[in-house]
This record gives C-alpha cells, structure tokens and sequence, in this order.
C-alpha cells in the first residue's frame, strides 16, 4: 500500500493540467511579414489557428513534460509504501539537554520527531510501535501500540535538563523485541544527537539497530559549574565553539550585582569569580550571549550556609537513598536500630512496616515488634489487599504534587492517629503528625517506590520535618552536565543506516521517483534539441 | 539595373504588336493610313493634287489611265506599362522593375512612344512620353523615383486612375493580388484599347513558401494579419491555393486574348525573361 509523507504537495498534480492548458492555448506567434495573405486566408479554411484554444496535436514533448511534471509532483508529495510482514519497531528518543539545540528556529528533538513520524508512515498498518524515551532513566513511552499511538507518544515527549541513559533504553528495547515471538525480532531506531554505535554496551541478536542522526554541530557556551559560599560565587564556563569574549552576570537572590567579561579559546574552559552581597541566599549566573542551546547558559544555585543536616537510616533501600539524595544539605548516616538512640541526626528513619520518619527518637530507641510511635499506632499484623484498589490522597503539606496514580499495594497496617495523608479502602495508610510521618505500609509491598510519587513524597516529608534552611523559595535550578552541554553532533558511524532505507518494512520511493523525473527531463531535453535542429534546418534551406 | 550585354541582347528583338498601329509619324509598325514606305498596299486614280512621283507609269502605259501607287504607313505606337507599385510588390519590386525596365527599352529601341504609370490611385506616378533610344536614361530615372508602397484601393481601381492611355500595347506587371477580379481590370484596358499582356511577378517565397511554427503573418499592404500554425498540411494548402489562384489569372487572360507570363523572383532575370517573352509571342 502507497501512502504519501507529504499529501501537503497534492496541489502540484494540478501541474500536469496546467501544461495540457499551456499546450491547448494559443501560442505566441512570431511575427511575419508576408507580400499578401490573400492566399494564406484562402488556405486556411478553419481559421484554426485564430481561436483562443486549439485542437490537441499529438506531440511526443508535451506527453514527456506531462509525464516529468506528474513525476515531480508525487515525488514532492514523497510517496513510501509500506509493505512487508509486520513486526516490532522501538523508537527510542535520546531526551537529553542537548537535543533542545535550536538550528534554523527548530530544535533537534523537532527533528527527531519529523523523522520518527515519517518513518512510522512506512511500516505496515499492523506493526508494534514501541516509544522509548531515554534520558537520565529509560521510560516506555508507547508499548507494542499501533501507529495513532506511537504518534500520540512522540507528540509527547519533552527534553530533560540531563544526559541520555541509552543503554538502559536498549536494554528495555532488548526485552520488548525478545516478548512473544523472539524469532519476529525488533527493528531498534535510536533518533539522537550524540550516539554512536562504537558505544553501544547492549549487544543483542534480537533486534537490529538504527541511529538517526539530529541536527548539525553548532556553536554554544555553557556555564557547567557554578558554587557558591558566603561571600562568593565561583562560576566555570565552557567553549563549544570558536575563541570568544563572553559576558556573565550574577544576580544575588534577583538583583544583579556583579558582571564579568573572560575571554576563551576554542574549545576552552574558563573560571570566573563573583563577589556576593552579604545575606545572599541564592545566586543565578548568566551567559549574556545568546547560542545554540540556551538551556545550559544559566546556573543558579543556592549559597551554602555552612549548615549539614543528618539523618540517620536503619532500613536498606536503594529507592529511598535516593530520594533522600535529592536534598543537597541532607547526608544519610547508616546505623543499626540499636545504635539509634546513641546517634546524632536531625532526622531518624525507623523500621520498614510502618517506615517512620522522626525528628526525635525515645531515648528507649525503637523497637521494631511495637504496635506503635508517638500519638500513631497500627495493627500487629499485615493487612492484606485484594484487587488493586487506589489510594485516596487528602490534601497536606505530604500531599503536594503527588498522584498515586497506579500504585498499589500488596498489604499495608492501617494506621491510627494523627493526621491521615492517604487511605486505601477507608483506612489510613499515610498519617503525620508532631514532627513524625508513618507510611503504613512495606515499601517491597508496593510499587510506590518504582513511580514518580515516591520521591515527590519523601521530598515532601522531608520538607514538613525539616524545612530546608539554604534554599527558601523555589528549587535550586540544576546544572545541565558537562557532556549535554557540549551540542556539537556527532555523526553516526558507517555501520548505521540513514532512516527509510528500510527494504523489508517499507521504502519511500522519492528516490526512484526523482530518478525517473530526472530521465523524463533528459528526454524532454533531447526532444527540445531535435526540435530545435529541425527548424533550424528548415530555416536554412529557405534562406 | 539591367547590364549592357542584356541589353545588347534585346537590341536584336522587337515587340509584337497583334493590331495596326495608331500612333505618330515616323514609327516603324504598319498603319491603317497609307503612307511612304515600302511596302505596297494598293492602287488609286490620280486626282489633281497627287504627288505625280507615286504615279504607276506602267499602269498609265497599259489602260491609258493615271493611276497612283499607295503604299504603307508606317506609324509609332504607343507602349503603356503599368506597373503595380503597391506595397505587395515590394519583395518582388526589383525584378518587377527590370522587367518595366526591359520592355520600355524593347518599345523605345523598336520606335515606339512609351509611357509608364505606377499602379497606386491617387499617388500613381506617370512618366512623360518617351521615345527613341536615347530617351531610356529617363526611363531608368523615372524607375528610381518608383516606390513600392501603395496601400490603397483595388488593382482595377489603380488601373482606371491611369492617364493618357491610347491605342496601343500595354504590358501590365503586378503580382495579381487584388481584391477584385484581375478579369476587370483587363476589360477595362481592352475598353481603352490596349493590347494587354500581363506579366505576373512572384517572389520565391510566395511560390515556394517555408514556414514552420505558429506565425503570425502581416500584410504588407494591408497590414491584415493571420495567424496560422505552420507546417506540412498547411503549406500544402497553401500550394493548393496557389495552383488555384495562377491558374485563373492565365484563364483569364486567355479569355482576353491577353499574353500572360510568370517571373519567378528568386530565378535569374537576365535568363528568363527573354524566353518567357518568347513564350507569350510578345517578341
């Protein structure tokens, strides 16, 4: 089946018409002085030639011109077909910083998704489009989906601030392409600006892989490091492109206060120092230049105030190390639960079902087999959940921008006391209150901890119980990292195939078709000349 | 325009003349009137008065009367060409005038008075009565006063605008294109008593036309134009046409008894228009 990646251009067939028009209306005559046409208007009978059309001759020219116009205007309207055995095709989007390049007023991602909508064009109506979107972690995006999906799913994604986690993407690829049929295999299209076969870590046999380049190499300037003390800022920049003299302001909590102009080589790094006011909690540098990224031209961060906060973790989690990472100012302490009492911290993490999270222990310390903790208490045993029934959220400093969409829960201890965050079938599961949060449930009973809400949630606690001192308004704007700073492309290598190339999916026949516009316009010529040589033959002999 | 070896050439050749001459003394073309020449045309009594040196002397001798010896006047005749100046000739307009030119030296070296109009209404051009062999300086320099630009009117009305035209012979040189019958123009000449032959001059293009192409064709005289999309069908037509058109002009002037010629303008006068006189008997 044909299908057109430009039907746009389908005003261009009226082309065709408009020769058969030109060839049907009178010509323009040259002129001629004759003696007399006493005997031409005797001659011509009909007066054919007197009226505004004429009768159609057969003219071998005007039949190639149609032909190269009609050719011209499918090839513009860029016909692909898409046949083939349908199968599994993974897009993967590299999301990182750089891809928000802007080239000619679009961005690479821009590109990238031009592309992957063409190329979805071709593949046949009943293929599997999987869309992966790799940044600093691997998302699917759209699993094993038809065609309106995939495109819904490309509509939208949206670039991150960091780097590309593409193996991890290839490896979600590896088990979409090994689902089902492993013999079907996957064909894998990574749309990236920065990817290279030669780095691929993820070899498999089970899909054959494709790098679609986006974007050209453009010059930027990036602030990539900015700190900030008491008194100080330190900012380093660096240069993607030719030697320049660049211009950076600080603004300390808003208000300008110092500029600075260094002066960097190609391809060079630069440190600049700025005074700042004394009080300043937050200090934002600016690369006053404009580039092809403007993403990593500002860093802003807030100004250490020489504070640490501590909080001390019993449990063994990966997820909640993490989130607890996110505050700058907090450092995690490992401690046994019978240590607690003896260790300092600004916050105590206690137990796994419930998961408390103190600022104050007893001086007893904590056991783990009590059925309660301050003003909360719980069941002794597991409460099982049947079904997947959905978390109800009641509005709350712990609430904030969370969802709980799609999380559930295995079994959870219903709580008692305090004030309730979340309930699950009328029970609370979530409860805060006198500088403790309980989570009434166990974090491997639950997906919580793989779902966006988990750190929104622990962020939020952390806030409630303590409220972070350096950074007062906002969130700190994170650094883009040195390597998505850098937008220059790198050009896929020669093993990996330009897209729409793919023979056994589907083919755009542009190509061909510019092949044979181009022979039509050699034989036109051809015709042209011979027509030409005639008269002028004809025009000889009569002289 | 015509070089002396032609000229040389038509020194030997006189024109034709079907009637008897009416024109002055002193021709050299038999006459109705009796006169002195050589030749014997009859006899008379003798009246009181008569040249007593025509009196036959033998007749006297034999039937004891007088009787006179009349003999053949030879007269001049007049020579009329009427050469169509219009617009239409002007690509054909040097050989048209050769062949003026030609005739009036044939009429003024064969003692004939010659006139020459141009064909053109209003603006015709009339020449003084030439005669004798030396007045053709003024013929050729009336000739160079001659421009083929007449735009008006129809060739019998170009021919009854002439002037002065007497018995006599009268060679009519045009390309035949006109609105009207050439037939009337010939009846009027034969009205005026003229011993009419047509000499039809056409260009190479106008016999043998290569056209090609959409063209858009402008009457010289007219300034009408025609467009046509030229090639073989429409050439042949065009031909077709032509056939048509020769042969009733000849129809024509065979009905009238008028010698007709065709002078190809693209071939060499000096080598045609003799045997083409001969053609016609016009010599």
């Amino acid at each position: 089946m044909i299908r057109f990646l430009n039907p746009g251009f389908a005003w261009t067939l009226a082309a065709p018409a408009v020769i058969l028009a030109l060839y049907m209306l009178r010509r323009k005559f040259v002129p001629r002085q004759v003696p007399s046409v006493f005997l031409w208007q005797k001659s011509l009978k009909d007066y054919a030639a007197n009226r505004p059309f004429r009768k159609l001759v057969k003219s071998l020219l005007m039949a190639a011109q149609i032909l190269a116009a009609l050719i011209l205007a499918l090839a513009l309207m860029r016909p692909a077909v898409s046949g083939g055995t349908a199968g599994k095709t993974v897009l993967i989007f590299d999301i990182s910083g750089s891809m928000q390049t802007v080239t000619a007023g679009r961005t690479r991602m821009d590109l990238a998704k031009e592309k992957a909508l063409q190329q979805i064009h071709t593949l046949p109506a009943e293929e599997e489009i999987s869309i992966l979107a790799a940044g600093e972690e691997a998302e699917c995006l759209a699993l094993a989906g038809d065609r309106e999906e995939a495109e819904k799913a490309i509509a939208g994604i949206v670039c991150g601030r960091g780097g590309a986690e593409i193996d991890r993407a290839l490896s979600l690829a590896d088990a979409i392409a090994r689902d089902g049929d492993p013999a079907t295999g996957a064909d894998v299209i990574i749309y990236s600006d920065s990817f290279r076969r030669d780095r691929v870590n993820t070899r498999s046999e089970a899909f054959s892989l494709s790098i679609v380049n986006c974007g050209t190499g453009e010059d930027n300037r990036a602030v990539y490091s900015l700190e900030a003390e008491k008194g100080q800022a330190f900012a380093r920049v660096a240069n993607y492109g030719a030697d320049c003299v660049l211009t950076l302001t600080c603004e300390a909590d808003g208000v300008l206060c110092d500029a600075r102009e260094t002066e960097i080589a190609e391809g060079g790094t630069a440190g600049v120092s700025f005074s700042l006011p004394e009080g300043t909690r937050r200090v934002r540098v600016t690369l006053r230049e404009k580039d092809a990224l403007a993403a990593d031209n500002t860093a802003e961060k807030a100004v250490k105030q020489g504070k640490e906060r501590k909080i001390a973790v019993t449990t063994d989690s990966v997820f909640l190390e993490s989130a607890l990472k996110v505050r700058p100012d907090l450092t995690v302490v490992r401690t046994e639960e019978e240590a607690l009492a003896g260790t300092e911290a600004d916050l105590y993490l206690l137990g796994t079902s419930p998961l408390i999270i103190t600022r104050e222990i007893p001086e007893e310390g904590y056991d783990p087999a009590t059925t309660g903790f301050g003003p909360f208490s719980w069941t002794a045993e597991e409460k099982t959940v049947s079904g997947s029934p959905a978390a109800e959220l009641i509005e709350g400093p712990l609430t904030k921008g969370l969802t709980m969409k799609n999380v559930f829960f295995r079994s959870v201890r219903p709580l008692s006391g305090g004030k309730t965050a979340a309930r699950l079938e009328g029970e609370s599961v979530i409860a805060y209150a006198d500088g403790t949060a309980v989570l009434g449930f166990d974090l491997h009973n639950s997906n919580l901890p793989l779902k966006y809400d988990f750190p929104v949630l622990i962020q939020n606690i952390l806030n409630w119980l303590l409220p972070e001192e350096t950074a007062p308004e906002g969130e700190t704007e994170a650094l883009m990292p040195l390597q998505e700073s850098d937008v220059r492309v790198v050009a896929p290598d020669d093993t990996a195939r330009e897209m729409s190339a793919r023979t056994e999916k589907g083919q755009e026949l542009t190509g061909i078709l510019l092949a044979v516009f181009l022979v039509l316009m050699l034989i036109e010529m051809a015709l042209s000349r011979a027509g030409t040589a005639a008269k002028g033959r004809g025009g000889r002999h009569g002289g | 325009m015509l070089t002396d070896s032609f000229l040389s050439r038509l020194d030997a050749l006189s024109l034709a003349m079907r009637g008897k001459a009416q024109g002055g003394a002193g021709g050299s073309r038999r006459s109705r009137q009796t006169g002195s020449s050589a030749e014997f045309s009859d006899y008379r009594e003798y009246v009181p008065g008569d040249d007593i040196r025509r009196l036959d002397w033998n007749a006297c001798a034999r039937f004891d009367r007088l009787f006179l010896k009349l003999y053949m006047e030879e007269q001049e005749s007049l020579v009329t060409i009427l050469l169509d100046a219009s617009a239409s000739m002007a690509a054909k307009w040097e050989t048209a005038r050769k062949a003026a030119e030609a005739l009036g030296y044939l009429a003024l070296t064969g003692g004939d008075r010659l006139c020459v109009q141009t064909l053109k209404n209003s603006r015709a051009l009339r020449s003084p009565v030439l005669s004798g062999r030396a007045a053709f300086p003024k013929l050729t320099g009336f000739l160079d006063t001659c421009v083929p630009d007449g735009t008006e009117g129809t060739l019998t009305e170009a021919v009854k605008h002439t002037e002065g035209l007497k018995k006599g012979l009268c060679f009519l040189i045009t390309d035949g294109y006109t609105g009207d019958a050439l037939s009337e123009a010939l009846d009027y000449l034969r009205y005026m008593k003229q011993e009419t032959a047509v000499v039809q001059t056409l260009s190479g293009d106008e016999l043998r036309p290569e056209m090609d192409g959409a063209l858009r064709l402008t009457d010289s005289e007219t300034g009408e134009k025609v467009d046509l999309m030229a090639d073989r069908g429409v050439t042949a037509d065009y031909l077709e046409a032509l056939d048509a058109f020769l042969k009733e002009t000849r129809e024509h002037c065979a009905s009238r008894e008028a010698p007709y010629m065709l002078l190809d303008g693209d071939e060499p006068f000096e080598d045609v228009f003799i045997p083409l006189l001969s053609q016609g008997k016009m010599i």
